[in-house]
């Protein structure tokens, strides 16, 4: 199986801790982690990191979710990058409004740590198939 | 017990640990309302995506509740529902025996 290259992007620790354990499940996942979309974006920009697909929390200080996703449609090398948010505010509203900014997929807290991985593999699988 | 699990228990206690000053935030703003609209949002925000993934689901669900008032509103008359869920998983877990 190829290497899955994550950027994972979410203040709370507990939860950024869980997420990254749950990531390690598939030894084919390459994760990197930082705890806000501004880091994230100086990531992609300045040095250059090139995840295959962003997993990104909506609600953070600063810069939140939506904000980092147009951001960093802005920058040419991740004008198609996959985005998926992580929320707990998933009903159907506010997922619709979530994908019609360009996300791929919205999953919503709490995820299940057991399948998280999976998860990510098959909608990584679904947006680059099409 | 595997790694995952072992980690998401010790990650359990910690929620717990840190619901307990939650808890008093949340009392201290019933009283005194001295937390603004937003700090509270955040608060409440972070245990609804928490408190599921550590197995306390109906906290969860009271806490996403709660966000959505203060939206809307900018307060919830759902807070001391959600005080008394954490009081309750704080009063268990004090009570749990040692796992292991």
């Amino acid at each position: 199986m190829s290497t899955l290259n994550i950027l994972y992007v979410d203040d709370e620790p507990d939860i950024r801790e869980v997420a990254q354990l749950s990531l390690q499940l598939d030894p084919d996942i390459a994760c990197h982690v930082v705890d806000s979309g501004t880091k994230a974006i100086e990531g992609l920009r300045e040095q250059q990191w090139s995840p295959d697909l962003i997993l990104l929390d909506v609600m953070m200080p600063a810069m939140d979710g939506p904000t980092t996703l147009a951001t960093l449609r802005t920058l040419p090398a991740h004008a198609e990058t996959p985005v998926v948010f992580m929320t707990a505010r998933a009903q159907g509203f506010e997922k619709e409004r979530l994908l019609g900014l360009g996300a791929v997929a919205v999953i919503p807290k709490p995820f299940d740590p057991m399948n998280l991985a999976k998860e990510l593999r098959a909608i990584y699988r679904t947006c680059t198939a099409a | 017990m595997t790694a995952l699990q072992s980690s998401m228990e010790a990650l359990r206690l910690r929620f717990i640990a840190r619901a307990g000053d939650d808890l008093l935030q949340l009392r201290t703003q019933a009283q005194k309302g001295a937390m603004t609209a937003e700090d509270l949002r955040a608060l409440v925000h972070r245990l609804a995506g928490s408190a599921g993934l550590f197995g306390y689901p109906a906290i969860s669900v009271l806490a996403s509740a709660v966000e959505d008032d203060v939206i809307e509103t900018g307060m919830s008359a759902s807070l001391p529902d959600l005080m008394l869920a954490l009081e309750n998983v704080i009063a268990k877990a004090s009570h749990r025996p040692p796992a292991g």
